[in-house]
């Protein structure tokens, strides 16, 4: 039986699409059979990061609908063994799917795959309600702004609310310059607030930007920093017991060698 | 090189004025919001009922209203995670 995990973060642009994208890929990457399930009807965009955007022929509401077979409906990414996109609709709305579809569709996947991403919409109205519906576990995504740290935490009430029990939190796009200086909150200051368990951290990265232009994953690009990061915290999905790398605060004989020679 | 060098100057002639770390200013206002995110209730609300919980207790003990400490926090939950509020005097 595969696992449900759901990433949503309540606010939008926080990262949630390129961590269900890297995520994914990277658990492919490691032999699992993935499914990502892009939830956010009227504004899909989990096809353009991943690249698969000419490939779709149907989406989540024409599965739902029964106007095609599931199989149908998914797209195969060529360069993994087993990774495979349900892209959303875009002329629909939120309202086209309830929960107790959502449910169903999630129970179906389960058995053919082992990890569904779901990719929640921003927002706590009935977007978000579908995405988790079917969802066994959550990944709440946050920046270190607070604007993004107060809707994690009013995703983190939502959550533990209804049937998924303790989410875990990726702190995306952190900057150690800032951190360093107390310009930006750490990791142990979110962490604290929001007092849920840490999945990663990670680092603010051009290569996002420049991987995201390409259609390619960042997880693709030996020299990306959150590249290395989405990896980590896929390890940790797998249920590897390995230290959350925090960065800036890197340890090791070349960190401390690095940091020796770059301080200004 | 020559940037480096102004910028040393710089700092020799005008100290930097220690302002809070604008890190610590979020950390304040975010501890403030969720709270009253997490209760479901606004900064007057709490206010309002801080003074009454008072006025109740020094209808029957005699008190210094001054040295009371009303106010609202988080409660350990039983699993250990930090997040049910708490009102506590």
């Amino acid at each position: 039986m595969g696992e449900v995990i759901v990433v949503t973060s309540g606010k939008g642009g926080v990262g949630k699409t390129t961590t269900t994208a890297n995520l994914g890929s990277a658990l492919a990457l490691a032999g699992k059979k993935v499914a990502l399930v892009d939830t956010d009807i009227g504004l899909r965009n989990l096809d353009v990061v991943m690249g698969l955007e000419n490939r779709i022929v149907y989406d989540l509401v024409d599965v739902i609908e029964e106007k095609c077979k599931l199989r149908q409906a998914l797209i195969k990414d060529k360069r993994f063994k087993e990774l495979f996109l349900l892209p959303a609709a875009q002329t629909k709305d939120k309202t086209a799917i309830n929960e107790e579809q959502m449910r169903d569709l999630s129970n179906k996947l389960k058995e053919e795959f082992d990890y569904i991403l779901i990719d929640c919409p921003a927002g706590i109205e009935q977007g978000f309600k579908n995405a988790i519906a079917g969802a066994n576990r959550a990944l709440v995504v946050t920046t270190a702004e607070i604007s993004s740290i107060r809707d994690a935490d009013r995703i983190i009430g939502l959550l533990e609310s209804s049937n998924i029990k303790n989410p875990e939190l990726i702190v995306n796009r952190l900057r150690p310059s800032m951190v360093k200086k107390g310009e930006m909150m750490d990791v142990d200051d979110i962490v604290d607030l929001l007092s849920i368990d840490l999945i990663g951290v990670v680092p603010d990265d051009e290569y996002i930007i420049t991987q995201t232009n390409k259609g390619e994953p960042v997880i693709s690009n030996k020299r990306a920093p959150a590249g290395r990061a989405y990896i980590e915290i896929s390890r940790r999905i797998l249920g590897e017991n390995i230290e959350v790398t925090v960065p800036g605060k890197e340890t090791g004989f070349f960190a401390k060698f690095k940091r020796l020679f770059s301080k200004s | 090189m020559f940037e480096k060098i102004s910028n040393f100057f710089n700092k020799m002639t005008k100290p930097e004025v220690k302002e809070l770390a604008s890190k610590d200013a979020a950390k304040e206002r975010l501890h403030l919001v969720l709270m009253q995110d997490r209760a479901n209730v606004s900064v007057d609300f709490l206010e309002l009922m801080k003074q009454e919980i008072i006025d109740v207790i020094k209808k029957y003990i005699i008190i210094d209203e001054n040295a009371i400490d009303v106010r609202l926090t988080n409660q350990e939950n039983e699993d250990g995670t930090n997040r049910s509020p708490i009102f506590v005097c």
